[in-house]
């Protein structure tokens, strides 16, 4: 339970407001190699050989980032 | 229960606060100049429907979304409709290679704003967005982004303005 | 008389959990390669494809096939005295694959007021195994899309039946995710990311054995593990720009189970525009683990819990790899590359593995793997 209070306590730091971006100024985060894996379908094929040869298992994140174009 | 509680929270408080727009306000007014150095005023199009539409060179979704609003354009332009563009390039070089790119030539005029005042004064929530305006300066409908459901909206959206 | 190394659970879980940008109608063609030197040929093409089907939903479906080979087991299992190995129906010879496995996905992602919604199901089959999955995300972007709020949920429920045993297993899995991508600044991003993961069942793969010597006596005895396993995983992810047409992604992971397994990766990847049109990356990870806390080098006495999986030795991996992308482009006179629709790619990877003591088939501590894959997208 503490992890997801953790989590929680992290977004609404950052919804407050923080180091807002405008959208407007995202040209570099708008590249596609600063989105986090930009093709998913190539990070499955890499764990796919990583998990039977490694004892752990998540926290490897998930597509996202880029400029939220869209 | 704690959980379900989170949940609720996350799922449904969360994105009802998510979101605010400011839809039945007349359109804040703003003057630029385009490429050529032609000075645009919003005021200049009272009287018409129009798409008001941010956009940049970078932006992935304005790669289709250009087109399309050249294709509304060319049907509806005769009609009273028009399309005022303000792009927010740094590097108007970007902007000429997305337009060799796309391979159309833009018939409406484009404000070239690289400082993003005018953006910046209707706050905006992402690239591209679009405002529809009717033809007494209201702002009617808000496209945030574009997705491939929008060009129905787009249309219909026009035609439920240009006839009233 | 063929038996497997090890039940290959291979599965690649639904891979679409799209951020806030509508997925692009495409067909992506893979045909990867996994060899090592613990004598594990893996073949294994994959087919996805994704396509919208109203204003807002996309479906994402995808099919791979695994084709397997575990060439060494004839010589390792002649005195198999537990297993009583049999022979195997799909293939078997030494050159030839021992297993296909098939697996297929079906799910869609839906944007709906700017949140995005995806759910996937899975079914994978092989001759001694069997899994289906049904995994769900949804993405909420909060000031601006400056922040992305992930979560998920995945059950995944499994079937174990071995070729040379005479009863079927099962394994439920749960796995809960929740992450974070926040935008720091106009050059840095970031994403944090929490997995917990709930295991209950037989956790083996009904292949692998003990050998306890004693004396002069040998005996061969199934490994016996704890049916239960509560796997947790933190990591951070931070990429930047580093000049115009580059970036430099960093990444920490920690993971900690209740098989006392505790593991640190490390993990960079830098990527280039070399052009308009070519993209390379360059990734390098480092993973450090110890060992789960029933997991012996040898055993010389029967004990309630004994198992020989290297998954679960102790050990380090240096991994390495290079990524090619290359969009085709209608400047170029070349027929195929001058279609700006295709984006062909290509990796090439090496991985090299430590275990603390032998692995208990082959007796090596080093395991040395090639990956090679190519394919090609096709926007639709």
């Amino acid at each position: 339970m503490k992890y997801i209070y953790i989590f929680l306590v992290l977004i609404f730091m950052t919804i407050s407001g923080c180091a807002v971006v405008q959208p407007w100024e995202r040209e570099r985060l708008a590249d596609p190699n600063m989105m986090f894996d930009e093709n998913p379908i190539q990070k499955g094929i890499k764990e796919h050989y990583i998990n039977i040869r490694e004892g752990s298992e998540g926290g490897t994140g998930s597509q996202g980032g880029g400029c939220g174009c869209g | 229960m704690e959980i379900k509680k989170i949940l609720i929270f996350i799922f449904i408080v969360i994105p009802i606060f998510a979101y605010s727009q400011d839809i039945g306000k007349e359109a804040r007014q703003f003057s630029g100049k385009t490429e050529s150095g032609e000075k645009i005023n919003l005021s200049d199009y009272r009287g018409k429907v129009i798409i008001l539409d941010f956009w940049a060179s970078w932006c992935k979704p304005c790669k289709e979304e250009i087109p399309y609003l050249i294709e509304l354009y060319n049907q509806y332009s005769d009609k009273g409709f028009s399309v005022l563009a303000v792009n927010v390039d740094k590097d108007i070089a970007n902007l000429r290679k997305f337009l060799l790119d796309i391979n159309k030539d833009v018939p409406y005029k484009i404000i070239l704003d690289p400082e993003a005042k005018i953006p910046s004064d209707y706050n905006l929530d992402s690239m591209p967005s679009a405002f529809v305006i009717d033809k007494n300066g209201v702002v009617k409908y808000i496209h945030i982004g574009f997705l491939s459901g929008d060009k129905e909206k787009f249309k219909n959206e026009i035609e439920t303005l240009l006839s009233e | 008389m063929v038996k497997k190394l090890l039940i290959v659970i291979f599965l690649i879980y639904p891979f679409y959990v799209f951020s806030q940008q509508e997925p692009d109608n495409q067909i992506q063609v893979n045909f990867n390669s996994y060899f090592d030197n613990f004598r594990l040929n893996v073949i294994y093409p994959s087919i996805n494809i994704v396509k919208s089907i109203d204003n807002n939903t996309s479906i994402t479906g995808s099919y791979l096939v695994d084709a397997i080979s575990s060439a060494s087991m004839k010589m390792t299992f002649k005195v198999d005295g537990v297993t009583s190995a049999t022979a195997n129906k799909q293939g078997g010879g030494d050159n030839t694959p021992d297993e296909l496995r098939h697996q297929i996905n079906l799910g869609f992602v839906r944007n709906i007021s700017g949140v995005s919604v995806s759910a996937d199901g899975m079914y994978s089959i092989e001759h001694d195994y069997s899994s289906k999955t049904f995994a769900t995300n949804i993405s909420i972007p909060f000031a601006k899309k400056n922040t992305v709020l992930q979560i998920g949920f995945a059950g995944n429920w499994d079937k174990v039946f071995p070729q040379t045993r005479f009863w079927t297993r099962s394994r439920n899995t749960t796995t809960y995710n929740i992450g974070m991508t926040q935008i720091l600044s106009k050059n840095i991003v970031s994403q944090f990311d929490f997995s917990f993961i709930n295991i209950d069942g037989y956790m083996l793969d009904g292949y692998q054995v003990v050998r306890i010597l004693n004396g002069t006596n040998l005996s061969i005895l199934e490994p016996i593990e704890p049916e239960k396993r509560i796997r947790k995983a933190l990591g951070a992810r931070m990429n930047f720009a580093v000049s115009k047409h580059s970036t430099l992604l960093l990444g920490y992971r920690y993971y900690w189970d209740t098989w006392d397994i505790k593991s640190s990766t490390i993990d960079a990847e830098y990527k280039t525009h070399m052009s308009d049109y070519t993209n390379i990356s360059l990734n390098v990870r480092q993973y450090f683990q110890n060992k789960a806390y029933f997991f012996k080098a040898t055993y010389t006495v029967p004990e309630p819990l004994m198992a020989v999986d290297s998954k679960l030795n102790s050990g380090y991996t240096n991994d390495i790899s290079v990524n090619l992308e290359y969009k085709g482009n209608r400047y170029t006179g070349i027929p195929i590359i001058n279609n700006d629709k295709v984006t062909f790619l290509a990796s090439l990877g090496f991985f090299h593995r430590h275990t603390d003591s032998p692995d208990w088939v082959m007796r090596m501590s080093e395991l040395y793997a090639y990956l090679i894959s190519f394919g090609f997208k096709f926007s639709l």
